[in-house]
């Protein structure tokens, strides 16, 4: 059996086994290939996956802000100012969130901006509800904060688990040797999702007038 | 240390622990062997050592008692934690739900979910347990149940009980849950031993002196068997024995193993939230609430380590958990010790308002017996302000009651009627808790601006100054609602309040006979809600005191009459004289007396004016809760009779009906109103 092997193995020449071993090496390329790939395919559908979960709580978010400001309406009469632009912010940071990929790097900066712009305002809000104690002990409003507080933590978890996803993705397309499967194939660095709340500070001295 | 990690030391765990197990199983039989023959040695039998017979037997039963029942428990644990739930008195949490609380815990759970990557565990609520405590149980992620006290909703903030719920999620997360499981089991097996022999010990000492209580002939006649009675006592008594020591091994066991594991628990609760001071602070509150973390469900004991702090049910050296101190100083280490006291919702103590409205009661007993009397003079006068509605014959009110007790479709359609009449708001204010007892409160308040404002200020002194906010206008409103419509507002109430934890209703009731002992009028309808408020709610949080038989309940013995023809006519006067002249008044109590059966031995009198008070009404009442059915279905009838015999059924006298049947404990349909009722306070005037 050996000496048979041994015996075509002569009997292919040298070129033979040159042949033998580059069509080995080949393969093994494409099958590093294919692997990387997809791996990289799947930590990109990891990350787009995390992506629509957070999604999912920006959009509740985004639909509880209407009600919120309707509930106040009745008690904050002189602060339609405020209460417009919290609406406006919620419309910009809405409109931002349509249509949204998170492959793309500039709709993300939109998104991010439109959601810290929209956070502050928030705070802003809810920093004026302060002075208005029947506001505050209204059940519609009571259930809505509450509401409001829910989301904003899941999106933050939803953020955490999101932003890890995309560093692990960010990662191999930047290492060696992925990057080459990466730069092949155009698979294009995702944006971490950040929100840095300006406002959050202001929002303990405005307390209590 | 990564959670893959600390997942597959906790199946390593698992596998020592089953080794464990069956060195006790083993360990546990050669116990209950020896014991045995030591015991029958001692009852005068001669055995050798070595009994291969005996041994066999013992083992043989020994084990199959304890895998058995470890076998039967886990099978029992297989359906998941919900299991656990329910055994602990726990209610699930509807996805839907409309207590604040509530949904504030079910938004905290899905955050956590999300933070910890495990999906979302179905939610329970121990409504008994006023102690600050939780727990996570299930055999994988997928059936995973997490449970907290009603302690916990009503005395922790929300980030601290975002820190308590994350601690139990990293109990699903490290993969602690199936460890514990596995452990409920095992305790299950060696506890079953230990139950079996209790309850043949038992069973044989209750006949032994059964026998010798009745006679001693058949002792005679048991004589032969008293060789079989000495070894099964001893068997018994034996596994009862080891059983029990096994059991105590099992808990030490389960101590050391849930000691560590409940630091790991609180880190990665840090992690997930990002915040040491939300779980600090739940410890810290256990240690300055009176309940700690107590959980009082006889099933505790066994599920004690899965538990967010010490249930309080070890004290020696067996603790599940390492002492909050510890625990607390890892999270916060510049903690400089000691807890602030904790109480529900910052008040102060209710005993000094209690007594007062105490002796206002006693004072108004003393003082004022003809005060039923009185009111029904004075009630003329509120007779306008209440509305008054005609019936449009008082035939459809005979009609009513001769149906009394049969669930028609009427009754069903008037239900509905009234209940949609209601206002939007009353109707959602009785769907929570909060609200609920604010209505109550609100239907009881005193028409009297003074009184009223004494009474508001009271209410904010007991329940806090922000308990009355949003209920301010209520008053008016209800002041417009025929009583039919406040009685089945009440009744909408019932169910929201029974979701009140156990000092909650205390405080309740006892600001409720405040109320009523500071309005100095004994009015029909507070009298009438008093009576459907004990009775309702007294059944479902005292329902030790309706254990007791009632000839055993000496402190408040109801004073009783023994006579019911008496107190047919007491009844039967207060209706006929409600808010009628001397002369109508005999006319009523006639018509009441041709409508019904009567009682065996009764001479209807309509007695004079001022010859009963609250006590005696009290007592027909009691009367009459303990007749037989008939006997209450005639009383009614003849109460409708002599509401309806002007063909005018006032909001008075609808309460008053109603009073009567929810006192002797018959359910009355909403007849009121279904007749054909027309507003005329206009045309009374």
């Amino acid at each position: 059996m050996i000496e048979s092997l041994f015996g075509n193995l002569a009997a292919l020449g040298t070129n033979g086994v040159i042949l033998i071993v580059l069509g080995a090496i080949v393969l093994l390329l494409i099958f590093w290939l294919i692997g990387g790939y997809n791996g990289l395919v799947r930590l990109r559908n990891r990350y787009r996956n995390a992506f629509a979960q957070i999604d999912v709580q920006l959009k509740r978010r985004h639909d509880l802000i209407p009600n919120l400001v309707e509930t106040a309406k009745g008690y904050m009469k002189h602060e339609s100012e405020t209460l417009e632009a919290v609406i406006e912010a919620r419309n910009t940071a809405s409109s931002a969130r349509k249509g949204l990929s998170p492959d793309d790097a500039g709709q993300m900066k939109g998104l991010m901006a439109a959601e810290a712009g929209l956070g502050s305002m928030l705070g802003k809000f809810f920093a004026l509800s302060e002075s208005y104690p029947d506001l505050k002990a209204n059940q519609n409003m009571m259930q809505l904060s509450e509401e409001l507080t829910s989301t904003e933590n899941k999106v933050s978890f939803s953020r955490q688990a999101y932003n890890d996803a995309v560093t692990l993705y960010n990662t191999q397309t930047e290492t060696i040797p992925t990057n080459i499967i990466a730069g092949m194939f155009s698979f294009r660095q995702a944006v971490l999702f950040e929100i840095t709340n300006v406002e959050e500070r202001e929002r303990v001295d405005v307390s209590f007038g | 240390m990564n959670f893959f990690e600390t997942q597959d030391r906790a199946r390593r765990r698992t596998k020592w622990l089953v080794f464990y197990f069956i060195c006790a199983v083993v360990a546990i039989v050669f116990a209950a062997y020896f014991g045995v023959i030591f015991g029958m040695t001692l009852a005068g039998d001669r055995l050798d050592l070595w009994e291969p017979g005996w041994f066999i037997s013992i083992a043989g039963v020994t084990c199959l008692l304890v895998f058995g029942g470890s076998a039967y428990k886990s099978s029992q644990l297989r359906q998941g934690g919900r299991v656990v739930a329910k055994d602990l008195g726990g209610r699930l949490v509807l996805p839907h739900t409309r207590d604040p609380e509530e949904r504030q815990l079910l938004n905290v759970v899905e955050e956590m979910a999300i933070a910890s990557g495990t999906p979302v565990p179905q939610v329970y609520v121990m409504d008994e347990e006023m102690g600050i405590n939780a727990f996570a149980a299930g055999t994988k992620p997928s059936n995973a149940v997490i449970g907290v006290t009603r302690g916990c909703l009503q005395l922790l903030s929300r980030s601290e009980l975002q820190g308590v719920v994350a601690h139990e999620f990293s109990h699903i997360h490290n993969g602690d849950m199936r460890l514990n499981m596995r452990l409920i089991a095992v305790i299950f097996g060696l506890l079953i031993l230990m139950l079996t022999g209790r309850i043949i010990l038992h069973s044989i000492l209750r006949s032994a002196f059964q026998t010798r209580v009745s006679s001693g002939n058949r002792r005679d006649r048991n004589g032969g068997d008293v060789r079989a009675l000495v070894i099964v006592v001893v068997i018994a008594g034996v596994f009862f024995l080891v059983g029990g020591i096994g059991a105590i091994f099992a808990r030490l066991i389960q101590a050391a193993v849930s000691r560590q594991r409940e630091f790991l628990a609180d880190a990665s609760a840090v992690q997930f939230t990002r915040e040491p001071a939300g779980l600090a602070g739940a410890l810290k509150k256990i240690g300055g609430w009176n309940d700690g973390s107590s959980v009082r469900s006889p099933q505790a004991l066994a599920v004690s380590h899965m538990f967010f702090a010490e249930g309080g049910l070890f004290k020696w050296g067996m603790a599940t958990h390492p002492p909050l101190q510890v625990r607390i100083r890892a999270l916060e280490p510049d903690w400089v010790g000691g807890f602030d006291s904790v109480a529900l919702n910052k008040n102060q103590s209710l005993a000094g308002l209690y007594d007062e409205s105490r002796q206002q009661i006693l004072q108004r007993q003393r003082g004022e017996v003809g005060a039923a009397a009185d009111e029904e003079g004075a009630s003329g006068a509120v007779a306008n302000l209440a509305p008054v509605q005609r019936l449009s014959g008082s035939v459809n009110a005979m009609v009513a009651l001769s149906g009394l007790g049969q669930e028609t479709r009427w009754s069903l359609e008037a239900g509905q009627r009234i209940h949609d009449g209601l206002d939007e708001r009353l109707r959602s204010a009785s769907q929570d808790r909060g609200g609920a007892q604010r209505l109550i409160f609100a239907m009881l308040l005193s028409r009297d601006r003074q009184q009223r404002q004494e009474q508001v200020e009271g209410l904010r002194k007991g329940m806090g100054s922000d308990f009355l906010r949003g209920g301010e206008d209520w008053q008016e409103l209800l002041e417009s609602l025929h009583s039919a419509e406040k009685i089945a507002l009440l009744d909408l109430c019932m169910p929201t309040l029974r979701h009140m934890s156990q000092p909650e209703y205390g405080r309740f009731i006892q600001l409720m006979h405040w109320i009523i002992a500071t309005d100095e009028k004994v009015d029909l309808f507070e009298f009438m809600l008093q009576h459907a408020v004990t009775r309702h709610l007294a059944g479902h949080f005292e329902p030790d005191r309706r254990k007791v038989a009632p000839w055993l309940r000496m402190d408040d013995l109801p004073v009783r009459m023994d006579d019911l023809p008496a107190a047919g006519n007491v009844l039967l006067t207060v209706m006929a004289r409600m808010e009628r002249t001397e002369e109508s008044a005999a006319r009523a109590f006639q018509a009441a007396v041709k409508g019904g059966h009567g009682f065996e031995g009764w001479s209807p009198e309509l007695l004079p004016e001022d010859s009963f008070g609250p006590e005696e009404i009290h007592s027909a009442l009691v009367e009459f809760e303990t007749a037989a059915p008939m006997e209450k279905k005639t009383i009614l009838q003849m109460c409708g009779f002599a509401a309806a015999e002007d063909g005018i059924l006032t909001s008075r006298e609808a309460e008053l009906l109603r009073a009567v049947a929810d006192a002797i404990g018959v359910s009355l349909p909403p007849f009121v109103g279904d007749v054909q009722l027309q507003e005329v306070g206009a045309e009374q005037a």
